[in-house]
C-alpha cells in the first residue's frame, strides 16, 4: 500500500501552493499530523516523486529452455553494473552516474534521473544453470540469458483425449 | 515504498500524418543545460547506435529520432513488461543563439548527447572595468 494513498491532497510536486485558498492552513497542518504519525513510526516521509531517483524498466521473457530479462539502462556501461544470481532469484544493482559535474552547467530541462538502483526477479528455486547465464550490454539495454536447467524444461505433456 | 517507474512516453503522430514504420514512438527524455560556450543537450534512447539515430535541423526546428532494431523474440514469450520497444523521436525549437554550422552529435550505451556552440556574438563577454579617474 502506497503511503500517498492515505495523503490524496498531498501535492509536493504542485508548484501553485495558493497560500490564499482558505484552506491551505489546513491542508498544512494535516500534511502535519501525518508526518508526525508516520515519523513515530520509524517510516521515511514520503519523498516526492521523481525524485531523480533511477528506475529502470525491466521486461522478463521466457521460452522452453531459458528465461530473459532485459533492462533499459542506458547511460551505463559494464563496470556500474552487477548482477547476482542466488537460489531463487536475479539481482542487478547498479548507479547510474550524473556527468562530471562541470562548473557552470545551468540546467534548462532536466528530465534524465540518476542514482543507485536495485531490481530483483525471483526466479523458481534451482530453475536456471547458473554456469550457463549470459549477459550481455548493447546500446544502453542490458540482456540476461539464463538456460533452464534440464529438469526445469517444460516437459508438456499432451492429454489424450478418450471418449467414454 | 513504490518509487516512480520510469514510464516512456508515447509521441503523438505529426498532424495526424502516419509513420512509414510500424513501431511504436516515444518521446525521450532529455537533459538541456548550458555552459559557457554551449548548449548541451542529452538524450536516454537505449537500443540506439550511430546507425539508428537521425538529427536534422530544418530552419529553427531541431528533430532528433532514434530508431532501433526490434530484437529478435524467436521463441521467448512475454512473461513480464514493463517497457516496450519503440523508436524515439522529440523536436525543439532552436533559438538564435546556435551557431548551427557547429553542431556536434555523439551517442554512446545508447545516450546521445548534442553539443550546440553558441554563436560568437551571443557568449557572455566580459567586461573590463576601468575607473574613470
Amino acid at each position: 500500500m502506497n503511503i500517498s494513498d492515505l495523503v490524496p491532497w498531498r501535492d509536493r510536486t504542485s508548484l501553485n501552493r495558493r497560500e490564499n485558498d482558505s484552506l491551505y492552513p489546513m491542508r498544512r497542518e494535516m500534511d502535519r499530523i501525518f508526518d508526525e504519525f508516520f515519523r513515530g513510526f520509524g517510516m521515511d516521509t514520503w519523498r516526492g516523486e521523481d525524485g531523480g531517483r533511477f528506475n529502470p524498466s525491466l521486461n522478463v521473457a521466457e521460452s522452453d529452455n531459458a528465461i530473459e530479462a532485459t533492462l533499459e539502462l542506458p547511460g551505463l556501461s559494464e563496470d556500474d553494473i552487477e548482477i547476482t544470481l542466488v537460489r531463487d532469484g536475479l539481482t542487478i544493482t547498479g548507479e547510474k552516474k550524473d556527468e562530471e559535474e562541470e562548473r557552470g552547467k545551468n540546467y534548462y530541462r532536466r528530465e534524465r534521473s540518476y542514482g543507485y538502483f536495485q531490481r530483483t526477479i525471483p526466479l523458481p528455486p534451482d530453475s536456471v544453470d547458473a554456469d550457463k547465464v549470459e549477459a550481455n550490454f548493447d546500446k544502453g539495454v542490458l540482456r540476461i540469458t539464463m538456460p533452464k536447467r534440464e529438469s526445469a524444461q517444460s516437459e508438456a505433456k499432451r492429454i489424450a483425449v478418450k471418449s467414454s | 515504498m513504490t518509487e516512480n517507474q520510469i514510464m516512456k512516453q508515447e509521441a503523438r503522430d505529426h498532424d495526424g500524418a502516419e509513420r512509414m514504420r510500424t513501431q511504436r514512438v516515444y518521446i525521450p527524455r532529455v537533459d538541456i543545460y548550458e555552459t559557457g560556450d554551449d548548449v548541451v543537450l542529452v538524450a536516454d534512447m537505449p537500443g540506439v547506435d550511430e546507425d539508428g539515430v537521425d538529427i536534422t535541423l530544418e530552419k529553427n526546428v531541431l528533430t532528433i529520432s532514434g530508431n532501433i532494431l526490434p530484437a529478435d523474440r524467436e521463441g521467448y514469450s512475454l512473461a513480464y513488461s514493463e517497457y516496450r520497444e519503440g523508436d524515439y523521436e522529440r523536436t525543439f525549437a532552436l533559438s538564435n543563439e546556435v551557431d548551427r554550422n557547429r553542431i556536434e552529435a555523439t551517442i554512446q550505451d545508447g545516450v546521445l548527447m548534442l553539443t550546440l556552440p553558441k554563436a560568437e556574438e551571443m557568449k557572455a563577454r566580459k567586461i573590463a572595468v576601468r575607473s574613470a579617474a
